[in-house]
């Protein structure tokens, strides 16, 4: 399984790596912002982005990568509120993670999304 | 600046983030150890940094303003070596990248409590700087609060600033 990891945080891209890894998902690409992730995203199984990041964000990442596939899309993002939930479920993602999250909540993600 | 008391939920909304956030993805456990206000300029603040590196998120729309992080050294690498399960030895770049990252969980979940008192903003990218000597300018009309915390890996504090929503209106925080 693929799992393409997009967030301008190097750090944080290493924090989701490792929490993967440990689930036993090895198989793991990452991207720096949306753009970037436009081009990686069409051989990954599921998608974790970050919603604010230069160059292209991560809500506008989710509507153009909605016109050409289905793959999941995580939201993995410090917007927690209503109106930014709705918006991004609005805009084609399949389930919504808050940071700060516990590691383990992203393989509940990926097991619930991927099958 | 003064001793204050915190009297509404506002300040105490960004302790409980941050105390949040460093448990969560570091796994240290901090406490809010005393405030103070900044005071009020019409010329402006100038705040000087005096410990080792600050992450800083800007805020915009429906209220104006910012929130900056300053760490220790010990606290940086202890934060950033927590979230990763590595051992820093150094402010890197990747302390960095991990205090901005730091800086934009306590924004966002800042943001999240505030929305839900009805304030509601946007968040800047988190932007790092490392080092000690520089100067930061807030603009006039400006009021502020600056929180203190300490943990067993070092100290750090926390400056919020905001325009407009409290202008004239001392409901962030009261001098004593």
């Amino acid at each position: 399984m693929k799992v393409l990891v997009v967030d301008d945080s190097a750090v944080m891209r290493r924090i989701v790596k490792k929490a993967l890894n440990e689930g036993g998902l090895s198989d793991i690409e990452e991207a720096e912002n949306g753009k970037e992730a436009l081009e990686k995203a069409g051989n990954a199984d599921i998608v974790f982005t970050d919603w604010n990041m230069p160059v292209m964000d991560g809500l506008t990442f989710v509507k153009e990568f909605r016109k050409t596939s289905q793959t999941p899309i995580v939201m993995l993002t410090t917007e927690g509120g209503q109106k930014e939930v709705l918006e991004a479920m609005k805009s084609g993602v399949n389930d919504y993670i808050v940071k700060p999250f516990q590691p383990n909540v992203l393989l509940t993600k990926v097991r619930g999304l991927v099958k | 600046m003064n001793q204050v008391v915190l009297r509404d939920g506002i300040t105490q909304d960004f302790i409980e983030v941050t105390e949040k956030v460093l448990s969560t993805m570091a796994g240290l456990e901090v406490s809010h150890t005393s405030s103070s206000i900044v005071d009020e300029s019409v010329n402006g603040l100038n705040i000087t940094s005096c410990l080792d590196i600050t992450g800083f998120v800007g805020f915009s729309g429906g209220a104006k303003g910012s929130v900056l992080i300053t760490l220790s050294k010990d606290m940086a690498l202890a934060t950033v070596g927590g979230m990763l399960g590595v051992e820093f030895q150094e402010i890197d770049s990747d302390v960095g990248d991990g205090i901005g990252e730091l800086i934009n969980m306590v924004a966002g979940g800042a943001k999240t409590k505030l929305q839900e008192r009805g304030i509601d903003f946007e968040l800047s990218i988190a932007n790092t700087v490392m080092g000690s000597d520089y100067q930061v300018t807030i603009p006039p009309g400006t009021n502020g609060i600056r929180l203190n915390f300490n943990s067993s890996a070092g100290k750090f504090f926390m400056e919020i600033f905001f325009q407009k929503i409290f202008d004239g209106k001392p409901h962030l925080c009261n001098q004593v």
